[in-house]
């Protein structure tokens, strides 16, 4: 809002890591988390994502990738540090998380649709419940994000009937729905058939290219390279490296990314650390 | 010999009893839903001191016997406490009570089969935790608990007869006072089963329909 006017139409290229004139829509700063259990998940993450940006997180499994993305819209409550989403603090609780949640969108690994209602009704159900749009409005609005991801005709099916990469797009469509200022993605295609994978990262393609505010977790490294505008590699709780996608999957700087890079793209299954024993 | 006359009348002489015994189920099951929800709910997510209370009350009541409990409430209730109800309040009383605690078991399991991310997903869509409870979680929950409480509501239905020991006039009651009447206690007693029999045959069914409705695959 303000100074927009002296900031020209910028094109994707510069678009990248502004010099600071505008605060980032996602502020995460020495973020800690330890969870009940005394597992360390993260241990001071700072990482930003500004308006329209597109910033995918990679790294092995049990990075705490995941862990942070619950962080940012306050699924999980963090221990030390701070995240701010468009000015305000993540982390307060009632009505203010609830007012910060609504803008932010989540699609999750496994879907997480409502089993007991049909397709529309999923889609429809942030609006009625938390929007509290009229019922006409709720109704058309739900149509229109599910004709967004292409399953308009799927309205009055249920989640059991479809297929994953459907199951996976009418999520998608219900956070939509809320219209939100950003979408969280926790790999969101780690769970889905080979087949089905490619018509939810067109979607999210789509949306990228549209100028959602986008905060990726995910093991497709081709997407990563090809859609994101900011690359951050998670290891053990902390952010190795991070960079444009040019760099850090042409010149990665440290050896492990490179390590983790070569180990994924030689793997087809989507499971970096399937083996588990490559480290002493 | 079964005298199918005295078999015949007993049914009209049973229907004030049979009024009684359906007012009292009618009665009793939304309130021990009701209770049987509050305590799942103090059990799954109340402060812990909370919880162990509602844990000890439901165990206090799954652990001793129906009709102990409503003698307790009955006859030892008002000399103890000089708390003095009608017969059919204190025996209602001690019906939730007591089938409020099963259910409750019930639906906490099946609360507690709802996983997490359902919760998560009505969160981050910005509901509250209310909202997720009852918008997501809950219906999910419902479904798979119905067919138990389905059977709990039949069980009760038949386990009220256990009143007919206090006074309180329901089906059972009328059927034992009209045999001291008539000495006809075969044909009474089979009027009473089959009155018993051709109530809860069809709730058992409905319930069953029920339950085939609400199913949610998954």
């Amino acid at each position: 809002m303000s100074g927009a006017t002296n900031r020209g139409h910028d094109a994707r290229p510069d678009r990248r890591r502004h010099a600071g004139d505008e605060p980032a829509l996602i502020q995460i700063e020495e973020v800690f988390h330890r969870y009940p259990t005394g597992v360390e998940a993260l241990r001071g993450v700072s990482l930003s994502a500004h308006e329209g940006e597109v910033v995918c997180i990679i790294g092995p499994s049990g990075s705490g990738k995941s862990t942070l993305l619950r962080c940012v819209n306050g699924l999980e409550p963090i221990d030390r540090g701070r995240i701010r989403f468009g000015g305000r603090d993540v982390g307060a609780k009632g009505r203010e998380a609830r007012e910060i949640r609504r803008q932010i969108g989540m699609v999750f690994q496994s879907f997480e649709l409502f089993p007991h209602m049909t397709a529309l009704s999923n889609v429809s159900e942030g609006p009625r419940t938390v929007l509290r749009l009229p019922r006409n409005e709720v109704a058309a609005r739900a149509r229109e994000f599910l004709a967004k991801v292409g399953l308009a005709d799927k309205a009055e099916s249920l989640p059991a009937q479809l297929s994953g990469g459907q199951q996976q797009r009418v999520a998608i469509a219900r956070a939509l729905a809320m219209q939100p200022r950003a979408m969280l993605f926790d790999e969101a295609t780690s769970a889905l058939d080979p087949e089905t994978v490619g018509e939810v990262l067109n979607v999210m393609q789509q949306l990228a290219r549209e100028g959602m505010t986008m905060l990726v977790v995910t093991h497709e490294m081709a997407f990563a390279r090809s859609v994101a505008d900011w690359v951050v590699v998670m290891e053990s709780g902390q952010v190795l490296e991070e960079g444009p996608p040019g760099r850090i999957f042409r010149a990665a700087r440290l050896a492990r990314t490179r390590e983790f890079l070569h180990r994924v793209e030689h793997t087809p299954a989507p499971e970096p650390s399937g083996a588990g024993s490559d480290q002493p | 010999m079964f005298y199918w006359p005295a078999f015949f009348d007993a049914f009209p002489a049973l229907l004030p009893g049979l009024m009684v015994t359906i007012e009292l189920t009618v009665l009793v099951m939304p309130c021990a839903l009701i209770v049987a929800l509050a305590l799942a709910l103090a059990r799954l997510y109340a402060p812990r001191p909370l919880a162990r209370i509602a844990t000890g009350w439901v165990e206090f009541w799954r652990a001793t016997p129906l009709l102990l409990q409503l003698y307790w409430l009955y006859y030892v209730m008002p000399s103890e406490t000089g708390i003095l109800l009608p017969g059919f309040a204190t025996v209602a009383f001690g019906l939730v009570c007591n089938v409020s605690a099963f259910l409750s078991e019930n639906f906490r399991a099946g609360i507690g089969s709802i996983r997490v991310g359902q919760r998560h997903a009505g969160l981050a869509l910005g509901m509250s935790e209310t909202q997720a409870f009852f918008r997501v979680v809950m219906p999910q929950a419902w479904s798979r608990v119905m067919p138990e409480t389905a059977s709990m509501w039949v069980e009760l239905f038949k386990e009220t007869s256990l009143v007919s020991t206090l006074a309180v006039a329901d089906l059972t009651y009328q059927a034992l006072a009209l045999r001291t009447e008539n000495y006809r206690t075969l044909e009474v007693l089979t009027a009473l089963a089959l009155s018993y029999l051709v109530l809860a045959y069809p709730q058992a069914k409905f319930c069953d329909w029920l339950y085939r409705r609400h199913r949610v695959k998954e």
